[in-house]
């Protein structure tokens, strides 16, 4: 712990963050790194109903946003983070039609507070960054439909109606989506007037 | 205590937003942010275990062990990862990408027409020690032009040579992506990157240290020449969401 002079606990400042450009090396995204159900890749099939989520990503201009890196991160199906079976991380970018997809499960909710009786909804963290974000854009999935949702603490902190909807996906069938999962479609907008909803560092 | 992230004029981290710059005008998020409930989504991360990563993942100064090297000045990058209280942070994964020393990357969206290095690896891996440390073996990047054509780019930029990182952390909320700059570079002060961030200080934690050697050369034909910064990430002050 650093201290001042007064004996005061001192915070370090963070690092500055800077952007990756363009040139993120392929060789940094796996097979498998976007499929966090273990459907096809050579992770453990994990417990938990399967889903596939997808969308565009545009730019201010709605051009298709490429080479830009979405990265996950949610419980498991059990609502756990330190679930053995179930890494719940993954790394995707978006094509040069601005497209992206993960399979995964859906998350189960977990609680504000350990042994609480108040509930975060089922959802799906999510950082993107690449050429031109300074700074990462954070954003968080949520399901249609969910009952929770009407409680969950994030979506509560949120005082614009429009915006709580942006965060919440559509049920959406897909093509690519593998067989047995449920295809819920996520399209994102880097900035201007129709940007997502994204949540503050 | 503060259970949520708002929006503050925070001057140790760059402008969304750079003049000169187009893709960060159309890639910067919308006129407002809003605040993140600060859950166990952002105290829990992915645990990449050791054998995640190998060995000679460390080394971008050549493809393999045994193989010729890469063209440039051989160099170290060592340093320490940390919290915000000063605690090293062990078992972080860090990802190090770069130029070679004629200023190309390996990557397909690379237009430039200067030399490729067969021998450049470009792309390393590390996990921190116990004790936070990291040690990457690699050659000094070039800078290179910027492809300055696109409306509202900024003429003649060039890029000073830098190194790309990006750090894991010991949770989510703790990622960090960002680059290291050289000292005593005179493109470092023209460059819109590095000069997106206000603070002076905190421009100057780009920058790494040079380390004079204090071994003797003749015991490796290629001795390299060591440079060390530090990392800070967030977390350990952030507290988790209480409810009401």
């Amino acid at each position: 712990m650093t201290r001042s002079r007064r004996g005061k606990a001192r915070r370090l400042a963070p690092t500055a963050h800077q952007t990756t450009g363009p040139f993120f090396p392929a060789q940094f995204i796996r097979p498998g790194d976007s499929d966090l159900a273990g459907l096809t890749g050579d992770r453990a099939r994990a417990a938990g109903a399967a889903c596939y989520v997808y969308g565009h990503v545009r730019d201010a201009d709605a051009k298709p946003a490429v080479n830009v890196i979405i990265e996950i991160w949610q419980a498991s199906g059990a609502g756990q983070f330190d679930d053995p079976n179930f890494f719940g991380w993954g790394r995707t970018w978006t094509d040069r039609d601005g497209f992206y997809s993960f399979t995964t499960i859906k998350p189960g909710p977990y609680p504000v507070r350990p042994g609480g009786n108040r509930w975060f909804a089922p959802r799906i963290s999510m950082r993107l960054i690449g050429s031109g974000l300074m700074r990462p854009l954070l954003t968080c999935l949520y399901f249609p439909g969910e009952a929770l949702n009407d409680h969950d603490p994030q979506l509560a902190a949120i005082s614009s109606r429009a915006a709580r909807r942006r965060l919440i996906a559509l049920a959406a069938p897909h093509a690519s989506a593998p067989a047995g999962t449920a295809a819920l479609r996520f399209d994102l907008c880097l900035g201007g007037r129709n940007a997502s909803t994204f949540l503050a560092e | 205590m503060r259970d949520t992230t708002r929006n503050r004029e925070d001057r140790t981290q760059p402008a969304r937003r750079i003049a000169g710059y187009p893709n960060t005008l159309k890639r910067s998020g919308g006129a407002r942010f809003w605040p993140r409930v600060i859950s166990l989504a952002d105290k829990t991360g992915p645990a990449f275990t050791a054998g995640s990563v190998a060995a000679n993942e460390a080394d971008l100064s050549r493809i393999a062990a045994g193989a010729p090297r890469a063209l440039g000045q051989l160099i170290t990058v060592s340093g320490r990862v940390l919290d915000e209280s000063g605690r090293p942070v062990p078992g972080c994964l860090m990802e190090l990408w770069h130029a070679n020393a004629a200023g190309k990357y390996i990557h397909h969206n690379d237009p430039s027409p200067v030399p490729a290095d067969a021998n450049f690896r470009g792309h390393g891996r590390i996990r921190t020690d116990a004790a936070g440390r990291f040690r990457f073996l690699t050659i000094k990047p070039g800078g290179y032009a910027v492809p300055d054509t696109e409306a509202g780019a900024k003429a003649g930029w060039w890029r000073p040579p830098h190194l790309h990182f990006s750090l894991f952390g010991a949770n989510f909320g703790a990622r960090l992506i960002t680059q290291m700059f050289f000292p005593g570079e005179p493109l470092n002060a023209l460059d819109l990157i590095l000069g997106s961030i206000p603070d002076r200080a905190a421009r100057d934690r780009l920058v790494l240290r040079f380390v004079p050697r204090t071994s003797s050369n003749s015991d490796e034909g290629d001795a390299p020449l060591d440079y060390t910064q530090d990392f800070v990430l967030r977390g350990r002050f952030e507290t988790p969401f209480e409810g009401r």
